[in-house]
């Protein structure tokens, strides 16, 4: 396996991170996302999922906002601080709805926050390959 | 007189010597004897006069030397008498004078200047001495008279100074009785106005119009602390809320601008703090009187409402995230991503699938509830055309209607409206929730839906009419009511919340308009709300809307 750092090649599989720390939400995810042909590496708190976006350089991060040790938006902070890691698109997949969340998770730089009982596995693939999409051109 | 004596007196002697001559002795002794007795009588009478009886007379015996000097006696005596009188009229007259300028002087002296001494023609010293008198008289009348005038108006301004000062002692009196009484009414008003803002929960701080606090009620003192008088309120107010930067507020307070800071929290407590102006009303140019400062103590308010608030998101990620769960695998089975279904398994899957959408929903239609009624929903109106994004809301809502059942018409005011504030959001969720009810109370075949938008005075009417199943008249005063669904409605669907109709009369509402229907059973029904053709007015909420499906 090499470790690559950028999967423009459609031979490679776009990497998602996702930070979700319900276990069943997130087997689901996990399925539904791989079956659409993406890999993906889970992780269960803020904590993991820093780690593993240091590590893994995904090409797009699905961020839910409660989770244990860190929060999402304390994981948005971080990315953000960080320059190179700053440049991957964050999609908030969350179920908190208010006003309030929904602004600090823009202005945190998340490029979408989707509330995930209003989305359908299906809208949540099509998101996913929009950013992603979307993120290539930028950095073009 | 003594010339002419001495004159006899010379004669006499003459004859006396011839014939004393020509006598013999005896008729010298017999001369002698004569003389002496002569003489005795003169000397009689001599010594009578000196006496002072001038009654007397020298006898004249012989016509000789001592008949002369008798006669001579005489006439003195004679001489004497007629100078005694005339000295006697001279001192009369003297005492008349005198006795007529006393009189004067006495009348004078008991008062009566206004007589005046006799003057003679003699012109004498006694008339010197009485026109003298008369002048000194008649000035000291004069003055007298003179005196008197000024005595009089003395007296009459005495008097007058008199019935002033008894009218100033009245007017005093009655002042220092208003007074007496303003003060008891305005003590009255104080205590009434201690009552009320000692006992006001609300802190209160006036201050002049330079911007010193002159006045801090109990609750404010509470609040800031002060248990002190001699506190500069002020200084204290300031660093106690320093956070919210309250200096910088009062400062724009005092240049005129009012001010609010809703919510500001300095442990143990949460509070809304207002800057006030209080203009002066007597004077027209734009000064200000005083300003207030008014510290509410919102604590118990805010506390509920975010525990509100926390349950409501607590409940909302909490009942959400098994339900995502539950979506998604039933999404994924139902798509047969892992393995085929028969169709028995399919349909056991779409009913889970429909009630676990209704559990979403119905979440989702309580948070929005929950918001609603805190009452704190945002107004952020836009420049918008009506009609135009009203269309574009028609064709946004056009998937509701999956079937295609549905015949849906625009019918735009005549004239072209003017672009007016307007919250996208907002009108979105009542057009939207409209049109979902128009199409899913509609029975295919029967399916007309007319958006429609009319002035009317002050307003804008927007109306949505069907030809559903209506709303029956026993159903028609609750239609609004949260959880309410009519019979006809629940067998035709019965997943509805029941709850549309009530967060969409809300919305209308929130923004000053008003939403109101017509409906006949089986025959259908029309929603009509309002916004007034000023637009919508831009609210401070703190909570906007999410959307959500009915």
């Amino acid at each position: 396996m090499e470790e690559t750092q950028n999967t423009n090649t459609s031979s490679t599989k776009p990497k998602i991170l996702l930070a979700e720390d319900d276990k069943y939400i997130s087997r689901a995810y996990k399925d539904g996302l791989e079956r659409a042909g993406f890999k993906v590496i889970i992780a269960f708190d803020g904590e993991e999922a820093m780690q593993k976006i240091k590590a893994e350089k995904p090409d797009l991060v699905l961020l839910d906002l409660v989770m244990p040790v860190k929060n999402g938006f304390e994981v948005l902070e971080e990315l953000r601080i960080d320059g190179e890691l700053s440049e991957i698109p964050v999609v908030i997949l969350s179920n908190l709805g208010q006003e309030s969340d929904i602004k600090k998770g823009k202005e945190l730089g998340a490029v979408d926050y989707l509330i995930k009982a209003n989305f359908s596995m299906k809208e949540v693939i099509e998101k996913v390959k929009e950013h992603l999409a979307r993120s290539k051109l930028s950095r073009k | 007189m003594a010339y002419k004596v001495g004159v006899i007196m010379a004669k006499k002697r003459k004859k006396e010597k011839k014939t004393l001559e020509q006598l013999c002795k005896k008729e010298k002794e017999e001369y002698e004897e004569y003389v002496e007795n002569q003489i005795t009588k003169i000397l009689g009478v001599i010594s009578n006069i000196a006496l002072g009886d001038l009654n007397v007379q020298a006898e004249r015996e012989k016509n000789d030397v001592l008949g002369a000097l008798a006669d001579g006696i005489n006439i003195m005596i004679g001489e004497i008498r007629k100078r005694e009188t005339q000295m006697q009229e001279r001192i009369n007259y003297s005492l008349k004078r005198t006795k007529e300028l006393i009189e004067i002087i006495q009348k004078a002296a008991a008062g009566d200047l206004t007589a005046s001494a006799p003057i003679s023609d003699r012109k004498d010293e006694f008339d010197a001495l009485a026109a003298g008198l008369n002048m000194m008289l008649e000035e000291m009348h004069e003055r007298d008279i003179e005196l008197k005038a000024k005595i009089k108006e003395l007296d009459k301004a005495r008097l007058i100074l008199y019935s002033l000062s008894e009218d100033i002692q009245e007017e005093k009196e009655s002042v220092e009785r208003k007074v007496r009484e303003r003060t008891a009414e305005l003590e009255q008003e104080r205590a009434k106005l201690a009552a009320v803002t000692e006992n006001m929960t609300i802190g209160a701080i006036l201050l002049d119009d330079k911007g010193k606090a002159i006045f801090a009620n109990k609750a404010a003192k509470n609040i800031l602390g002060i248990r002190d008088d001699k506190d500069d309120i002020l200084e204290i107010f300031f660093i106690k809320f320093a956070k919210a930067d309250v200096k910088k507020h009062f400062l724009e307070c005092i240049q005129g601008k009012p001010h609010k800071i809703p919510e500001v929290e300095v442990a143990p407590g949460i509070f809304e703090i207002s800057f006030l102006c209080i203009p002066d009303k007597k004077n027209h140019k734009k000064e200000f009187f005083g300003h207030l400062i008014w510290i509410k103590d919102i604590t118990p308010q805010k506390i509920l409402e975010r525990a509100k608030s926390e349950f409501v998101s607590i409940a909302s990620h909490q009942l959400r995230t098994p339900l995502t769960s539950i979506k998604l695998f039933l999404e994924m089975l139902a798509d047969e991503e892992v393995g085929k279904l028969n169709s028995l398994q399919k349909d056991y899957i779409e009913n889970i699938q429909k009630s676990s959408e209704r559990m979403i929903k119905l979440i989702n239609n309580l948070l929005n509830v929950s918001r609603l009624e805190a009452g704190t929903l945002k107004i952020e109106p836009r420049l918008m055309q009506l009609e135009d994004f009203v269309a574009t809301l028609i064709e946004e809502a056009k998937p509701l209607d999956k079937t295609g059942k549905c015949n849906v018409v625009f019918i735009k005011p005549k004239r072209k409206l003017p672009k007016i504030p307007i919250d996208p959001s907002l009108l979105r969720q009542v057009i939207y929730n409209l049109l979902a009810n128009a199409i899913q109370y509609s029975l295919p075949g029967r399916c007309n839906i007319a958006v429609k938008i009319k002035k009317e005075g002050e307003d804008y009417i927007i109306s949505v009419k069907d030809t559903g199943i209506g709303i029956p008249r026993k159903a028609q005063p609750r239609i609004f009511e949260k959880f309410f669904r009519a019979d006809n409605a629940v067998r035709l669907f019965a997943d509805g919340s029941g709850l549309g109709l009530y967060v969409i009369k809300m919305i209308v509402n929130s923004w000053g308009g008003k939403m109101t229907f017509e409906s006949e059973e089986n025959k259908g029904t029309t929603f009509y709300f309002t916004i007034p053709t000023k637009g919508m007015k831009k609210k401070k909420g703190e909570k906007g809307l999410r959307h959500w499906w009915s």
